[in-house]
């Protein structure tokens, strides 16, 4: 591709020095010089992989600005050919502009200015030159009444138009967090834009300084090339930047710190990290608490951090970091092990904000059942104590007149005190059982499977007794998922299974229920599982919907 | 009947007591742990002792250690055991191997005087009692027998449970209001359809059935 563009540039540029072309000689010398300079840049910018879309751009530029010179060789066929492609050196410029570093559009607005440019600058000057017939490129000057001036015209301001939103679209871009596209090119830019705009205006007004504008304007382009060149340089400098970590993270504090080195090397300063945590199959930031993942396709893309094989966590970052893979992969290599440490600090964390969460909900917990137990005194037993000694009351009074009466009474007060004693009973199983106390779990969880609404099979291959502790929290366990069993999964049988096994304990009930259980929903489970987590056990709910439910406790006994 | 009364709770010794002696036993004494009442009965040498199960030193199964012993050392004298909550375990152990002069009731039940007063008949005369909410429990949860269990007639079911409670044919006549040759004839025929051999001792009965119901 270098060589065609070599061989065209060389070939149109010896015509134009022969001919002169009728204009002065600074003119002459620079515009070819210009396209040779994108065109150089263009070429050396193809030698190197990465950069060969920006290469293509530039070699683009370049063309397209020689085409200018197809008017100067007054070869009326190259004119004509060469008369609506006048422009399309701006389109591609400002395609440029837009894709720098990459060589890709990322966004649709992007695509939309570039393909707006491209439409302006050959469509409109198409019509125009075939309203006009081949001519000077100055027929916009005032006073022209040409049939096609007024086309010149809106070729000319909307191209005015797409230049102005192309600098803003940068300038936001400039805002954003990596301030992209680099300085350079953004000088060359904004130079290139004003020098433009000047000369139009000026040409306009005041065609004397035309001349002036455009000579200013050519050699403030001829320099964008070389400032291309040399940021895309400056982005393999970066890369030096690494050995400055290297040392810079052996004196790294904490999380936030680390963040900061790593975001300098990156050149990033809107790095984000995020740890992973195998328990919970989630990232966490450094203080520990859940992070959620952005969105593909935007402004921000993720890397993986992994090391030995194993998955410490990611980076977010600008989207546009992901052209320099090797920068990002000598980055995580240089600060592999303080990401693991950073890692490790975070899951800490985020364990001891579960486990103090826990502990406060084991305290509402136990304030909550006091305060049930109370609630059921007054309006259970106490109720029907209360009652009952009405109903003495009674007896007594019609005793010496209607002994049958009383007698009557007696057998009311009889049974309210059996019903109040049937509540008490129940109130103080929840609170203590007994039987465990007496005979221990086995023969506890024997009797909950005499009293259970639903047929339940008990199966026991551990030690008569385990620890007092496991027991308790057993019991409960059993008695809640009976409870469940029986209420919400409307099953027809239960299987109780306790196993002791290399010093752990598992107690697991199971259902042919309906399943859909969840440890979360229902605070009964929930608090199992704080009880249960504070042995240092594991609750684990299997609830497959239609399936029946299995719940199981796994414990270190002793 | 001569009958002695055991129970850590001094309120509920003195109410058991009470009880008694106006249903027409003679409280003979009465202790508040295992080794006293020990000590009573090879003094006093009871008909029965009524013994409550959760007593001191450990409050766990002290009535049930001291019946075992009681029925081991004293056969004539037979074990009424009254337990605050519903224990099938326990009224399975205490039954055992031998029903003979054993009971077991929840201890409201003894409210009712009538009730109180029939147990004691039987466990004095040689046979068991057995709390009709155990026996309830253990009907309910019979499992693999359900099917043959269901194919008893409800005046069937009836004699069966009542049966289980350790009631001679007459009471659970009186109680049904039918005949005792009736019961008998009921009986039988229960004890065909179970496939259980039948007996014409109550306490066997019971184990029978209890046996039968706890598989």
């Amino acid at each position: 591709m270098g060589s065609v563009f070599a061989a065209f540039g060389a070939a149109l540029t010896a015509v134009v020095l022969a001919r002169g072309g009728g204009l002065g000689v600074l003119h002459v010398l620079l515009t070819p010089l210009v396209g040779w300079s994108f065109g150089v840049a263009g070429m050396l910018a193809c030698l190197h992989r990465r950069w060969r879309r920006v290469g293509v751009l530039l070699l683009a530029v370049g063309f397209a600005w020689l085409v200018h010179l197809l008017d100067w060789t007054h070869v009326p066929v190259l004119v004509s050919v060469g008369a609506p492609l006048r422009n399309v050196y701006a389109a591609v410029f400002a395609h440029l502009l837009l894709a720098f570093p990459t060589g890709r559009l990322g966004s649709w607005w992007s695509r939309a200015l570039v393909v707006a440019g491209y439409l302006d600058v050959v469509g409109v000057q198409v019509v125009a030159t075939v309203l006009d017939g081949p001519g000077p490129a100055t027929s916009w000057v005032r006073g022209d009444r040409s049939p096609a001036a007024v086309w010149y015209d809106v070729e000319n301001a909307v191209g005015v138009l797409l230049a102005g939103l192309v600098m803003v679209t940068l300038v936001r871009r400039a805002r954003s967090a990596r301030g992209h596209p680099p300085a350079a090119v953004w000088t060359a830019a904004v130079v290139a834009f004003v020098a433009l705009l000047a000369n139009l205006l000026s040409a306009w007004f005041s065609p004397g300084l035309a001349l002036v504008s455009w000579v200013a304007f050519l050699t403030g382009f001829a320099a964008v090339p070389f400032a291309f060149l040399a940021s895309l340089l400056g982005l393999r400098l970066r890369r030096a930047g690494v050995a400055a970590l290297i040392v810079r993270l052996s004196r790294v504090g904490d999380t936030a710190e680390l963040r900061d080195a790593l975001a300098d090397a990156l050149r990033d300063p809107s790095l984000e990290l995020a740890f992973w945590v195998p328990d919970r199959g989630g990232y966490v930031d450094g203080q520990g608490r859940e992070v959620t993942l952005p969105a593909t396709g935007g402004e921000r893309a993720g890397t993986l951090v992994e090391r030995d094989g194993r998955r410490i966590g990611a980076l977010f970052h600008d989207v546009a970091l992901r052209d320099e893979p090797e920068l990002v992969d000598a980055v995580v290599a240089a600060a592999g092990l303080a990401l693991d440490n950073a890692r490790l600090q975070a899951e800490l964390r985020a364990q001891l904000a579960e486990l103090r969460a826990s502990r406060v909900r084991l305290v509402e917990a136990a304030a909550t059942e006091r305060r049930r137990i109370e609630r059921n005194l007054h309006d259970g037993a106490q109720q029907r104590l209360v009652s009952v000694a009405f109903v003495l009351g009674l007896a007594r009074s019609r005793l010496p007149g209607d002994p049958i009466a009383a007698g009557s009474a007696l057998t009311e007060a009889q049974s309210g005190l059996a019903q109040a004693l049937d509540e008490l009973r129940r109130l103080s199983q929840g609170i203590h059982p007994g039987v465990l106390v007496e005979r221990g779990l086995r023969v506890a969880i024997a009797e909950l499977a005499w009293a259970a609404p639903v047929p339940t099979h008990v199966a026991w291959h551990a030690p008569d007794r385990l620890s007092e502790a496991v027991e308790l929290t057993g019991y409960y366990m059993v008695a809640e998922a009976l409870a469940n069993a029986a209420k919400h999964a409307r099953a027809t049988s239960v299987r109780i299974r306790v196993s002791d096994q290399d010093g752990r304990a598992t107690i697991a009930v199971s259902d042919d229920g309906v399943g859909g259980a969840h440890a979360e929903r229902g605070t009964g489970l929930h608090g199992l599982t704080d009880r249960v987590e504070a042995l240092g056990g594991r609750l684990t709910v299997l609830s497959p919907v239609g399936a029946g439910t299995t719940i199981q406790m796994e414990v270190s006994c002793g | 009947m001569r009958v002695v009364v055991a129970d850590d709770a001094a309120l509920l010794r003195e109410g058991l007591s009470r009880l008694l002696v106006e249903a027409g036993f003679t409280v003979v004494g009465t202790a508040g742990d295992g080794d006293a009442l020990l000590a009573l009965v090879e003094e006093a040498r009871p008909d029965v002792a009524v013994v409550d199960i959760r007593m001191p030193p450990s409050y766990t199964d002290e009535g049930l250690r001291a019946a075992r012993r009681i029925r081991a050392e004293y056969p004539d004298t037979g074990v009424l055991v009254l337990s605050q909550h519903v224990r099938v375990t326990y009224a399975l152990e205490l039954f055992g191997g031998d029903a003979r002069g054993v009971g077991y009731l929840v201890k409201d039940r003894v409210a009712d005087m009538a009730e109180l007063a029939a147990a004691l008949r039987q466990v004095s005369s040689g046979g068991s009692a057995l709390d009709p909410d155990v026996v309830a429990l253990l009907v309910r949860r019979a499992g693999p027998h359900a099917g043959t269990l269901a194919a008893l007639t409800d005046r069937e079911s009836n004699v069966l449970a009542l049966m289980a409670q350790g009631r001679s044919n007459r009471a659970i006549g009186d109680r049904l209001g039918i005949a005792e040759r009736t019961v008998e004839k009921h009986i039988a025929g229960i004890f065909a359809k179970l496939g259980v051999p039948a007996s014409t001792e109550d306490h066997r009965r019971v184990l029978a059935v209890l046996a039968y119901l706890s598989s």
